[in-house]
C-alpha cells in the first residue's frame, strides 16, 4: 500500500464531498424519501405472511403438497379441543356446545368447509343400522342432543366407531377434538386468531353461564343475542329464559352473540356480571355471578401460533425503543458528548427507512420472527459509525483541531475497513440465495440492499454531517484518553500479549475449539416437551399444545399420499395393510403420536357392519369385499365429503400422521424413517408419496435448507477471504483474519447444539448475518495494525496500539450491541428472545476473537502482508509526511 | 510454511461439515403392548401364565402374571382370533382368512398349517389332544381327527338341510337365504364328543359325535318377543359347566342357559343388563362365571344370577376375551391394547404392564 497513491484519492473524495455538499445531500434525500414513502407502505400494511413464499416450490415434497392439500389437507391446521374438568362430554350441554362450536369454527374466515373433522360436523360419519335393517353412514349429530338418552345415544356412537373414538374423542371421554383446516391462499392468521377466540373459544368457556344463544347466522350477519337454551343448575339457569334477547351487558349495548360473550368473559369466575335482557316487550336486569368455567379450551396448530406471534410482535416496538435509549446512554457515556449518540442515529435510521422501503418495494411482507435482523443491521449501522466517530475525535486532536483535517482523515483512513466491512456482511449475505425458499431469497435480497445503505451515510453523508455539526470541545476529546475504560484496554492488550498472554491466549483458544467440536459431535435434540420452539414453554400457546397433545398424541400433520396406478387401487388389501402397517411403525418413533387412514375407517366400517364383532375390525381380505364396504360407507355422502379421505375413483387416498412438535431434528428422522419404510414396502397397484401437511411442507424447507448449508457457509466465508484478499492485497491476510471468525462460529455452533436451535427456516437468516459478524471487529484492528506498522515497522507496538485504539471502539461496540441484542431476552417470543442471545453470544466471541486471539497470532507470525508495508521512514522522512 | 498454515484452516472446514451430517435415529418407542393393539383371545396356563394373541399377528405371553411380555413369533400378520392349548408346550390357533397356526413350545413359536379354506376362522376347540374343531365365516366348521396331521372342511348349514329332520328348515323365505351360511363363532366341547356351536342369526348347533353331525337347538329360545328363527340374536360366546349346563351370549347383551344338554334353552333375565352385545362366556364348576363385551360392560354369575360386575376403573374398549385359570385368577383383553389382570376373583383388576 503505497500512501501517495491510494490515500490521496480518498482525501480527494472526502474533501469534494463536503464541496459538493447540497447536491449530495439533495439527491440523498429524494431517494430517501422514495424510500421512505414506501417504508410507509409496509407498516400500515402490517404484518402479512404470504404462506405460499415459504415454500420452497423446487422440492418434490411441494408438487405431493400443492396436488393434494385441497381435498387431503394442507399444511395449515387448527385444532380445538375441549376437554370437561368433570364427567364425562357426552351431556346434551357440553355436546351442544361442541356442535355449536364446530358450526362457529366452520364459519370462520378461511376455514375449507370440506376438511373439519369433529363430532359435531357432517363430514364425519358413523355407520348405522337404519330402519329396516340396512346400513347407512350418517353424520355423528345432525342436531344437537336435547335429552340425556340422546347424549348417551351419542356416547354409544363414538364409542363403536374406530375412526373417532381415541381420534376426536380421548379415550378417557373427557375431550372432543375439532379440526379444521384453511385455505392456503386465504390464511390471515390475525384474523383466524381474533376468529376463533371471539366466536369458538370464548363464547363457550369463560363466555358461557348455562346458555346457548342463536347462532343463525344471514348472509354472514350474526343475529341479535338470542337465547335459545337454559341448562339447568348453571349460573343462568332461573335467570335467563329461552326468547330472551341479551341487549347489554354491564350497561354496554351488545349486538349479538360474541360481543355478549366478550363483554361476559372479561369478568373473572365468582365476579358479578349485569345483563340488559328484553323479555317479550319488556326490558330487565338481571345479574349473574360468572362461574369458574367447566370446561378448558385448548387451542393450537401453526395459524394458531403464528397467530400469538403477531399478538406479541407489537412489543418488538418497545424493545426498540429500550434499545435505542440503552444504546443512546452508552454511546453518552463513551463520548460524553451528544453528537456521539446523534451520528450513530442518523445512519441508523436513514440504513433502515432505505431497508424496510426496499423491503417493501420487492413485495416482502415484515414477518415477526425476522424481526431480530433489522434491528441487528441497525445495531451494525450504529458500530460503524462509533468506530467513524471515535476516529475523527482522535484525528481532530492529532490534527491540532483542525476540523476539516480531522473529518477528511477520519473519512479516508476508514474508507477501506468500513467498505470491505460493509461489502463482506452485503454480499456474504446473498449466499441466503441458494436456497431455494422464496421467502429466505427475498429476505436475502432486502437484508443485503439494507446493510449496503449504511454506505450511504457512512462513506456519502458522513464528511458532510461533521462539516454541519460543531467541532466537539478539546476538553471532551482529551478526556476519552482518559477515562477507566481506555486504561483497562490498554492492560488487558498488555497482559494478552506479553508472552505468557500469548502462549495463554492460544491454549485458551484451542481448548475451546476443542471442547466445542466435541459437543457439535454430541448433538442432542434439545427440549423435546416444548410444543413450538418459537414461544417460550409457558405460554398460553404451548399450553393449549402440550394439552392437546397430552389428550390426543400429536398436532402437527404429516401427509403422505398413496397414489394409485389405476382406479380402485384404494380397494386393493395390499394397499390399505401397507398404509396400516405404515401407521403403526412410524407410530413408534417418539416424535409421532398417532395417527390416521382409510384403512382405519374400513377396519371400523367392517366392524361396524357386522354388529360390532370386533374379530371383522379387519381389512378383508379380498377387494370385492373392501369395495362393498366402501360403497356402504361412503353411499350417500357428496364426494365433496368424502373427498378429504380417497377420490371420489379410489386411486389415491392418504396416511395422516400427527407429529408432536416440528423441531427439526424430529423432522429428519421421521421423514428418513418413512422413505426407508416406502422402499422398504413396495406395493403392486400404489405408491407412496411424501409429503404434505406442515411437517412435509417443513421437511421441504429443511432439506433445501441443509442441502445448501454447507456451501452456503463456503461462499459466506469465501466471500469474506475475496474481500479481504481484495482489500489487502495479500493471500494470508484472510486466513489470518477468518480463522478467529471461524473458530467463534465452531463455537456458536457448539452452543446452539448444546441448546437444541436446528437450522431452519427461520434461524438460517439470523445465523448467516452473525456469521460476518466478527469480520468488522477484524477489518478495523488489522487496518489499524497496518497504519501504525507503516509509521513504526514495529509489530508489537503496532498491534498494541491498534487493540487499544481501534479495538477500543471495537470494544465498546461489542458491549453496546450485546447489551442491546440481550433486550430481546424478555420478548414474549422465544425464538426472538433465543436468536438475540444467541448473537449477542455470536458478537461477544467474535469480539474475544478479534481482541485476543487475531493480535496474538499478528504478533507471533509476524505476517507478510504486515511486513512488506515497513515504513519508507527508515530511509525516507516522517511518515505522516506523505498525508499532509 | 504458507501450505503448512493453511492446513488447521482446511481441518477446521471439514469439522464444520461434520456438524450438519447425518441425522440422528433415535430408537423406534419398543413396547410390548401398543394402544393400536387389539387383543382378541386370552389362554391362561396356569394362574401366572397366559397367552393373548390379536390384531396384525400379535401373541404375548407371560409367565409372571403380565408384570413382563414376551412377544412370539407368529410368522403371520392376519388377525389371529383364537387359541386351544392341547397341553402346556403344544397348542393351535386359527385367524383371519384360513390361518391356522400351530406351537409346539408353550407359544413361544409358530408354524402355520394349510387346514385348506380360506374362510376366516373365528374359535377353535380342542375336544381331544386328537380331534380339533374351528369355527369361521360362512358356516365353515374345519376340523382334524389326528391331531392335525389331516383337516376337512364342511359348510355346516348344508348338513343340517340334509338332515332334513329339523322344524327350523320349514318356511324359508328370502332373507333365510343369507342365514344359511352363517358365521359361525365359538367352537365348545365338553368331552370327546359333545359339543357346540354358536353363531349368527342365534345358531346352536350341537353334535354327540364328535362333530360328524350337528343339529340346531335355537328353536326353543323362539317364543314371546321372538316370533321366528330369524330374530334370535347372533350368539358370539358359549361355555358350559359340563354335559348339561351351558350359558350362551350375544348380540344385544342376551344371555341363553341351558340346564339339559341343549334340549331347552332359555333367555335369562339380568338385573341391569346391558344392550350392547356380549361376546364371552366363561363359567366355573360350581356355575360362578363371567360375560363380557362392548363398551368395557363386564358381568358376573353368582347363584345364577348375572349382575354388571364393577372393574374399579372405566374401561371403554370392548373386551372381546374372559379368561380365568381359576376362580381368583383371571384375565379380560379387547381394543386399545386392554389387558386387564385380577388375582382376586375380580375385585380388583390391574392393567398390565406396556
Amino acid at each position: 500500500m503505497n500512501p501517495g497513491t491510494t490515500e490521496k484519492p480518498l482525501y480527494w473524495l472526502g474533501r469534494k464531498l463536503i464541496e459538493k455538499r447540497i447536491p449530495v445531500m439533495i439527491g440523498v434525500l429524494l431517494v430517501t424519501a422514495f424510500f421512505g414513502w414506501h417504508t410507509y407502505k409496509l407498516f400500515s400494511a402490517g404484518f402479512v405472511t404470504s404462506f405460499g413464499d415459504l415454500l420452497p416450490q423446487t422440492h418434490e415434497f411441494m408438487k405431493v403438497h400443492n396436488k393434494y392439500a385441497g381435498t387431503f389437507g394442507g399444511a395449515n391446521n387448527v385444532m380445538v379441543m375441549l376437554e370437561v374438568k368433570e364427567g364425562h362430554i357426552f351431556t346434551p350441554e357440553t355436546l351442544t356446545r361442541v356442535y355449536r362450536m364446530t358450526e362457529e369454527l366452520d364459519r370462520v374466515y378461511g376455514v375449507n368447509h370440506s376438511q373439519i373433522d369433529s363430532i359435531g360436523h357432517r363430514t364425519t360419519r358413523s355407520l348405522r343400522v337404519a330402519a329396516g335393517g340396512t346400513m347407512r353412514s350418517e353424520p355423528v349429530m345432525t342436531v344437537p342432543p336435547k335429552t340425556e338418552e340422546q347424549a348417551s345415544e351419542v356416547r354409544h356412537i363414538v364409542h363403536n366407531t374406530e375412526s373417532i373414538y381415541g381420534l376426536l374423542v380421548s379415550l378417557d371421554d373427557k375431550a372432543a377434538l375439532l379440526k379444521a383446516n384453511f385455505i392456503e391462499g386465504r390464511l390471515d392468521y390475525r384474523r383466524i386468531f381474533n376468529d376463533v377466540n371471539e366466536r369458538v373459544v370464548a363464547p363457550f368457556e369463560r363466555g358461557y353461564v348455562g346458555a346457548i344463544l342463536s347462532n343463525k347466522d344471514e348472509n354472514g350477519v350474526m343475529p341479535p343475542a338470542i337465547v335459545e337454551v337454559v341448562y339447568p343448575g348453571t349460573a343462568a339457569d332461573g335467570k335467563l329464559k329461552p326468547g330472551d334477547v341479551i341487549t347489554a351487558v354491564d350497561g354496554k349495548p351488545v349486538a349479538n352473540r360474541v360481543q355478549a360473550a366478550a363483554a361476559i368473559a372479561v369478568h373473572d369466575p365468582g365476579q358479578e356480571v349485569k345483563l340488559t335482557v328484553k323479555r317479550g316487550d319488556q326490558s330487565q336486569d338481571l345479574s349473574i355471578t360468572v362461574p369458574e368455567p367447566d370446561v378448558v379450551i385448548s387451542v393450537a396448530g401453526e395459524p394458531r401460533l403464528y397467530g400469538w406471534v403477531y399478538e406479541y410482535a407489537d412489543e418488538a416496538k418497545w424493545i426498540f425503543l429500550i434499545t435505542t435509549i440503552l444504546t443512546w446512554i452508552l454511546l453518552y457515556l463513551y463520548f460524553h458528548d451528544w453528537r456521539g449518540a446523534l451520528r450513530p442515529t442518523i445512519t441508523g435510521v436513514i440504513s433502515a427507512i432505505w431497508g424496510l422501503g426496499f423491503i417493501n418495494l420487492i413485495g416482502l411482507p415484515f414477518d415477526p420472527l425476522a424481526l431480530v435482523i433489522p434491528f441487528f443491521i441497525t445495531a451494525r449501522a450504529v458500530s460503524h459509525s462509533v468506530q467513524m466517530h471515535d476516529r475523527y475525535y482522535e484525528e481532530f486532536e492529532k490534527s491540532g483541531w483542525d476540523k476539516e483535517k480531522a473529518i477528511v482523515g477520519a473519512f479516508a483512513e476508514l474508507f477501506v475497513p468500513t467498505l470491505s466491512g460493509i461489502l463482506t456482511d452485503a454480499v456474504g449475505i446473498l449466499a441466503i440465495l441458494l436456497v431455494p425458499i422464496l421467502m429466505l431469497q427475498k429476505l436475502a435480497i432486502s437484508a443485503s440492499f439494507w446493510i449496503l445503505a449504511i454506505t450511504v451515510s457512512e462513506l456519502l453523508l458522513n464528511p458532510i454531517v461533521y462539516h454541519y455539526l460543531k467541532a466537539p470541545d478539546k476538553e471532551t476529546v482529551l478526556n476519552r484518553e482518559k477515562g477507566w475504560f481506555r486504561n483497562l484496554i490498554f492492560s488487558v492488550t498488555d497482559v494478552i500479549l506479553s508472552k505468557t498472554g500469548r502462549v495463554a491466549t492460544l491454549g485458551a483458544w484451542i481448548l475451546l475449539t476443542a471442547v466445542s467440536i466435541y459437543f457439535l459431535k454430541d448433538l442432542t435434540i434439545g427440549d423435546p416437551t416444548a410444543a413450538s420452539p418459537l414461544l417460550w414453554q409457558d405460554s398460553p400457546y404451548n399450553v393449549s399444545h402440550t394439552n392437546i397433545q397430552e389428550k390426543f398424541g400429536g398436532v402437527e400433520p404429516l401427509i403422505v399420499v398413496a397414489e394409485g396406478y389405476d382406479k380402485d387401487a384404494m380397494k386393493d388389501p395390499q394397499v390399505l395393510r401397507t398404509m396400516e402397517k405404515f401407521q403403526r411403525h412410524l407410530e413408534r418413533d417418539p416424535g409421532i403420536g398417532y395417527s390416521f387412514s382409510l384403512a382405519d375407517i374400513l377396519r371400523a366400517v367392517n366392524m361396524v357392519f357386522h354388529e360390532l364383532e370386533p374379530k371383522w375390525g379387519v381389512i378383508p381380505n379380498d377387494w370385492i369385499d373392501v369395495g362393498g364396504l366402501f360403497f356402504v360407507f361412503f353411499s350417500g355422502s357428496p364426494p365433496s365429503e368424502t373427498a378429504k379421505y380417497v377420490t371420489p375413483d379410489y386411486s389415491t387416498a392418504h396416511v395422516t400422521f400427527y407429529a408432536k412438535n416440528h423441531q427439526g431434528d424430529n423432522i429428519r428422522r421421521i421423514i428418513e424413517r418413512a422413505r426407508q419404510f416406502i422402499k422398504d414396502n413396495p406395493m403392486d397397484k400404489a405408491q407412496f408419496r411424501l409429503a404434505g401437511g406442515l411437517i412435509g411442507v417443513l421437511a421441504a424447507g429443511n432439506e433445501e435448507i441443509l442441502k445448501n448449508d454447507l456451501l452456503m457457509n463456503f461462499l459466506g466465508f469465501f466471500t469474506m477471504y475475496v474481500i479481504i484478499l481484495f482489500t489487502y492485497r495479500s493471500w494470508m491476510a484472510g486466513i489470518y483474519m477468518l480463522l478467529p471468525l471461524f473458530l467463534s462460529n465452531i463455537a456458536i455452533n457448539a452452543y446452539m447444539a448444546v441448546q437444541g436451535i436446528g437450522i431452519n427456516i427461520s434461524t438460517l437468516p439470523v445465523v448467516t448475518v452473525g456469521v460476518g459478524f466478527g469480520i468488522d471487529y477484524g477489518l478495523y484492528i488489522v487496518s489499524r495494525i497496518i497504519e501504525e506498522f507503516q509509521k513504526s515497522g514495529d509489530m508489537d507496538f503496532s498491534v498494541r496500539e491498534a487493540v487499544s485504539t481501534s479495538g477500543k471502539a471495537v470494544t465498546f461496540t461489542a458491549v453496546t450491541m450485546v447489551l442491546g441484542t440481550l433486550v430481546w431476552w424478555f420478548s414474549n417470543i422465544r425464538f426472538d428472545a433465543e436468536m438475540g442471545l444467541l448473537l449477542a453470544l455470536w458478537m461477544l466471541v467474535s469480539f474475544i476473537a478479534s481482541m485476543t486471539l487475531m493480535p496474538v497470532l499478528f504478533a507471533v507470525f509476524k505476517p507478510g502482508f504486515i511486513l512488506r508495508e515497513a515504513p519508507k521512514a527508515l530511509d525516507a522522512a516522517a511518515p505522516q509526511g506523505a498525508v499532509s | 510454511m504458507t501450505r503448512l498454515r493453511l492446513l488447521p484452516f482446511g481441518m477446521l472446514l471439514l469439522s464444520m461439515a461434520a456438524c450438519h451430517g447425518e441425522v440422528e435415529m433415535t430408537p423406534l418407542i419398543d413396547r410390548k403392548i401398543y394402544l393400536t393393539d387389539k387383543f382378541y383371545d386370552v389362554k391362561p396356563l396356569s394362574a401366572d401364565k397366559a397367552i393373548i394373541v390379536g390384531y396384525g399377528g400379535k401373541i404375548l405371553l407371560t409367565s409372571d402374571g403380565g408384570r413382563n411380555w414376551e412377544v412370539a413369533q407368529s410368522n403371520t400378520d392376519s388377525a389371529i382370533y383364537n387359541v386351544a392349548m392341547v397341553d402346556d408346550t403344544n397348542g393351535w390357533a386359527v385367524g383371519q382368512a384360513g390361518l391356522v397356526l400351530k406351537t409346539a413350545d408353550g407359544g413361544k413359536t409358530w408354524q402355520k398349517v394349510d387346514a385348506g379354506t380360506q374362510a376366516s376362522l373365528f374359535s377353535i376347540y380342542a375336544a381331544s389332544p386328537q380331534r380339533l374343531v374351528a369355527a369361521g365365516e360362512r358356516a365353515t366348521v374345519v376340523s382334524t381327527e389326528d391331531g392335525g396331521a389331516t383337516w376337512n372342511t364342511v359348510k355346516i348349514q348344508a348338513k343340517a338341510k340334509e338332515a332334513g329332520s329339523n322344524e327350523a328348515m320349514q318356511g324359508l323365505s328370502d332373507t333365510d337365504v343369507i342365514a344359511q351360511d352363517p358365521a359361525l363363532y365359538a367352537v365348545r366341547f365338553v368331552d370327546d364328543k359333545t359339543g357346540w356351536i354358536v353363531g349368527e342369526f342365534g345358531k346352536i348347533l350341537h353334535t354327540t359325535d364328535g362333530g360328524k353331525t350337528w343339529t340346531e337347538q335355537q328353536n326353543t329360545l323362539v317364543g314371546g318377543e321372538i316370533v321366528d328363527a330369524l330374530d334370535l340374536p347372533t350368539f358370539y360366546g358359549i361355555d358350559c359347566v359340563n354335559a348339561q349346563e351351558c350359558v350362551t351370549v350375544g348380540l344385544d347383551g342376551k344371555i341363553a342357559a341351558t340346564t339339559d344338554g341343549g334340549k331347552t334353552w332359555a333367555f335369562q333375565e339380568v338385573e341391569g343388563g346391558f344392550s350392547e352385545p356380549l361376546f364371552t362366556v366363561q363359567l366355573f364348576p360350581d356355575g360362578s362365571g363371567w360375560t363380557a363385551g362392548v363398551a368395557g360392560e363386564v358381568m358376573k354369575r353368582e347363584n345364577g344370577q348375572w349382575k354388571p360386575a364393577d372393574l374399579g376403573m372405566r374401561v371403554f374398549s370392548w373386551l372381546r376375551e374372559v379368561g380365568f385359570s381359576d376362580q381368583n385368577n383371571g384375565w379380560l383383553v379387547g381394543g386399545f391394547g386392554t389387558i386387564l389382570h385380577t388375582r382376586d376373583g375380580g375385585k380388583t383388576w390391574i392393567p398390565a404392564a406396556a
